[in-house]
Parts: C-alpha cells; sequence; structure tokens
C-alpha cells in the first residue's frame, strides 16, 4: 500500500504539472500566432488609431505611473539608506547605484507591471466584450480586419509610447528618491544627482526591455480579449488573463534581456 | 426549396465544437429573392449554420454554395467579396458603441469599397432616409432602443446593397410593436431590393407573416422543409411540439 500511496502523492502533482505546461505551452503558440498576424497586417496600420492607442497607454496612464513611481523611488531610497548607513556608512553611492538600477532594470519593469495592469486590462475586457457580443465578427463584416484593426494600433501604440512613459516614470522615482535622501538622510544633491554608473549599455537594455515590454502587454492581452467566450463571465476571465498573462511576459522578458545584457557585457 | 437556381446550397454539412456535434449533415436549399426562416430549438445550431456562408464558422465537411460559388475551404481575404454580396445582421444588433448612426452605417461603405468616410457617409445618408431613419444619424448606438438599434443595424446590412441578407433572432428580445416593425423591414427589403433574406428565430407569428419557406432542424438534422402552411398543419410530433409551445405567441396556431 505504500509504495501506491507514494506514487500517486508524487505522480499526480507531476501529472498535473506537466498538464499546465501543456496549456502555457499552448497560451504562448497562441499569442505567438497573434504575434504574426500582427507582423503580417502591419502595412495595414492606421497612423490615427497608433495614436489613439498611444495616447491611451502613455497619457491615461501618466497619473497612476508617477503616483506609483513616486513611492517606488522614495521607499527603495530609503530602504537602501538606512542598509548602506548600517553597513558601510557611506551613501554617496546611492544616488548613482539607484540611477543605474532604475533606467537598467527597475523603471521599466515596474512601469510595464503597472501598465499591464492598468492598460492591459482594459484592451482585454473591451476586446473581450466585442468578442462575446459578436462586434469582432461585424467588423469582419465590415471588411475591417480585426487583427490590422483592433490589434496592430495596440501594439504599436504600446511600443511607441511605452518607452516614454518608463522615462517619465524614472525620473520621478530618481527625483522622489533624492527628495527621500537628501530629508531623511542628508544626502547631498550634489552626491545624488550623479549618472557616473550609467554606461551606455545600460541605457540600450533599458530601452530595449522598454520596447519589447511595449509590446508583449498589448499583445498579450488583444489576445486573451480576443479568445473570451461566453458573455461577462468571459470578459472577466479575459480580464485576469490578460493581466497575469502580461506580467508573466513583462518578468519573462526582463530576465532574458537582463542575461543576454550580462552575456554580452562579459563577452 | 428545390429549385433549379437557388441562392444558397448546403449539402451535407457536418459541424462540431469541442468533439460535440452540432450538425450531422444538413442539407438545404434557399430560393433566390425569398424569406426563409431556419426554425429549432435553442442550441440545435441555426445561427452557426448562416454563419458558415459567411465564413464566421468554418464546417468540418460539406459543401456550401452561395449563388454557385464554393465558400468552404476560402481564405479570409476570399470571403470579403462574398461578404460583400451577403450581408449579416446579428442578433444583437452589433453596432460600434463609439461611432454614430451615421458612421456606423458608413464603415462597411468606406472599407469594401476602398472611398473616403465623406463620400460613404453620404451613401449612408441616403441608406438610412430609404429606411425613414435620417433622423438618427448622428446619435449614438447607447441611445437608442432595441428595435432602432436593429433598424440601424439592417440599414448598415443594406449599405453595400447586398444579395442576400442573413438575419440571426432579429425580433428576440424586442417588444412586439418592435418585433413587427422589424419583420415588415424584412418583407419590404426583400420585396422592394430582390435581397434573399435568411432568417434564423423562434418567432412563430414572424414566420406566419412574412415567411416564405421554413427549415425546422433538429438534433443536428434538417427535420422539416417546407411553405410555413404546412409547418403549422405539420403532424410530426417534434414540429408539432415546437408549434404548440410557440401558439400563445401566434394566438391561432
Amino acid at each position: 500500500m505504500v509504495p501506491i500511496s507514494a506514487s500517486v502523492f508524487f505522480l499526480r502533482p507531476l501529472a498535473s504539472l506537466g498538464r499546465w505546461g501543456q496549456w502555457g505551452g499552448r497560451q504562448v503558440q497562441a499569442v505567438l500566432r497573434l504575434g504574426g498576424a500582427v507582423l503580417r497586417n502591419l502595412p495595414h496600420a492606421e497612423p490615427a488609431a497608433i495614436w489613439q492607442q498611444a495616447r491611451d497607454l502613455g497619457n491615461r496612464s501618466m497619473f497612476f505611473v508617477v503616483v506609483v513611481m513616486a513611492f517606488v523611488g522614495a521607499i527603495m531610497v530609503v530602504q537602501a539608506s538606512m542598509q548602506a548607513q548600517r553597513i558601510v556608512g557611506d551613501l554617496s553611492i546611492i544616488g548613482p547605484g539607484f540611477m543605474q538600477l532604475l533606467v537598467r532594470e527597475f523603471a521599466p519593469t515596474i512601469v510595464a507591471l503597472m501598465i499591464a495592469a492598468r492598460y492591459g486590462a482594459g484592451v482585454a475586457a473591451a476586446l473581450g466584450a466585442m468578442q462575446v457580443t459578436e462586434q469582432v465578427d461585424a467588423l469582419r463584416l465590415c471588411s475591417a480586419e480585426p487583427i490590422s484593426y483592433l490589434v496592430v494600433p495596440r501594439v504599436l501604440g504600446g511600443l511607441t509610447s511605452m518607452p516614454a512613459i518608463v522615462v517619465v516614470g524614472g525620473a520621478v522615482a530618481f527625483v522622489s528618491g533624492g527628495l527621500a535622501g537628501h530629508f531623511g538622510f542628508g544626502i547631498g544633491w550634489t552626491s545624488y544627482f550623479r549618472t557616473g554608473f550609467v554606461v551606455p549599455s545600460d541605457v540600450a537594455i533599458g530601452f530595449c526591455k522598454a520596447a519589447a515590454f511595449g509590446v508583449a502587454v498589448p499583445l498579450v492581452s488583444s489576445w486573451a480579449g480576443l479568445s473570451a467566450r461566453g458573455g461577462a463571465r468571459g470578459v472577466g476571465q479575459a480580464t485576469t488573463r490578460a493581466v497575469i498573462g502580461s506580467s508573466v511576459a513583462v518578468l519573462f522578458l526582463d530576465l532574458v534581456f537582463g542575461a543576454a545584457g550580462y552575456v554580452a557585457q562579459r563577452w | 426549396m428545390a429549385s433549379a437556381n437557388p441562392h444558397m446550397v448546403f449539402s451535407d454539412v457536418h459541424i462540431a465544437f469541442a468533439g460535440k456535434s452540432v450538425h450531422a449533415g444538413v442539407s438545404l436549399q434557399v430560393q433566390r429573392g425569398s424569406v426563409h426562416f431556419i426554425m429549432g430549438q435553442s442550441g440545435v445550431g441555426k445561427s452557426v449554420l448562416i454563419k458558415t456562408l459567411v465564413g464566421l464558422v468554418h464546417p468540418d465537411r460539406g459543401s456550401i454554395t452561395f449563388d454557385g460559388t464554393e465558400v468552404v475551404g476560402l481564405s479570409e481575404a476570399a470571403f470579403f467579396p462574398i461578404r460583400r454580396r451577403c450581408q449579416m445582421v446579428f442578433q444583437q444588433a452589433t453596432l460600434f458603441g463609439s461611432l454614430s448612426v451615421l458612421d456606423n452605417v458608413a464603415m462597411p461603405i468606406a472599407r469594401h469599397e476602398q472611398v473616403s468616410m465623406a463620400v460613404a457617409r453620404q451613401r449612408a445618408a441616403e441608406v438610412l432616409e430609404s429606411l425613414h431613419a435620417r433622423h438618427l444619424g448622428e446619435r449614438l448606438p447607447a441611445t437608442l432602443g432595441p428595435g432602432l438599434r436593429k433598424q440601424v443595424a439592417i440599414a448598415r446590412a443594406l449599405a453595400l446593397n447586398p444579395e442576400a441578407l442573413l438575419y440571426d433572432e432579429p425580433t428576440t428580445g424586442l417588444d412586439p410593436i418592435a418585433a413587427r416593425r422589424t419583420d415588415r423591414l424584412i418583407r419590404e427589403t426583400s420585396i422592394r431590393l430582390g435581397v434573399t433574406s435568411v432568417v434564423v428565430s423562434h418567432d412563430l407569428q414572424s414566420l406566419l407573416s412574412i415567411g416564405d419557406w421554413v427549415s425546422f432542424l433538429h438534433a443536428g438534422q434538417l427535420h422539416f422543409d417546407g411553405p410555413p402552411a404546412k409547418f403549422f398543419a405539420a403532424t410530426d410530433p417534434v414540429v408539432r411540439a415546437f408549434v404548440q409551445a410557440g401558439s400563445s405567441s401566434v394566438g391561432h396556431c
């Protein structure tokens, strides 16, 4: 009896893991297929629609991004200063170190995760509602290819406005961190506002990440919306899928770019 | 309806979703210029069947021809000319909420005929005028009642002067007055423009007042195919049960 129980104990979770893996693989395949369709439909992109989506992602997320990044910047500098004060006693590296961390890692990633929650959920809800109310089919009857009409403007809008909002979010976090460092720990302005640690490759990696996240979030969210089925419940599930899927995509791409940057620097 | 030159022909159509069979060999013909009802219980696949004609659903097997052209296996791009000639009015009207009524009607003209929105709007205004709905042009769909939304959806479908119109439950969710107005609109469109109308419906009153022919689907098969008078007089237990269940809405069935 013991071996049977043990095998059930170990094999069932493994089997579940396998099924989850297969399911995940199918979802990734579907997103990549949608990405291929977006590439094929790029020539049909309409500038006005791209501009509207860029504004939707960028301008309308601005307040949310600014508020959250201000807190993030202040919290990170306070925590880093506390540690530095306790261990090395030198706070002069806080500013340049934080700047490098923001440019290379935190500004693109944290802003993209916020965009996944705000914009991604909105995209999935809008496209999901269109899907379950047959508006996507109605578009096809009007000779408007849903991918070029609905997805391409969102992806190109994300590609153009994500780097811009990342720059704004990063700048706000850096300034709020400077204020927290100055008034909380007495870090001098000239000591904090230095960019000495930032090298061109940091900027390149940060920009590539922002651009990749700008494509990934709308793409995954559009896929989630267009795969919605079954009324309001389906739209809700699509919204959840969009936020989770976009967030995972952002973190996965972050890891890939981080690893690639590390390898490139060593090489 | 057997005819020498039918407008649409479904032959041995098989459709299954996730392994569950919806149609297991449906064959029927739709006569040119007729108002052809497709009836059956909910979930029998009536809407699915008409969506195959315009490539919104793809059958697993069988043949479907529109005006002699085989549509099974066509690519998305190859369906565009078919959709120009055969439009569809969806159950929930499916107007685009961010566009005015005029732009909703203009959109298929601009897209299909590759003309500017200004030209398309002019044509759309004429279509709305012909349906006595020009005054709705500047309104947003959300400000219209269900009957008017349906009227605008029909106007949008007519904007391209199609040869055929597919109506998915056109009177569902409408009050009796709006439902009968929609029936009259379908009939007038068929007579005035010679449009072939395929109407998916449960509404026996509609069938009685405007139907030329009825195909009744049951258990994935065509169960009855004939004129409405024969349908209402049928002794087949399945048809009889359907007619009797709906008789309260018709009154004298």
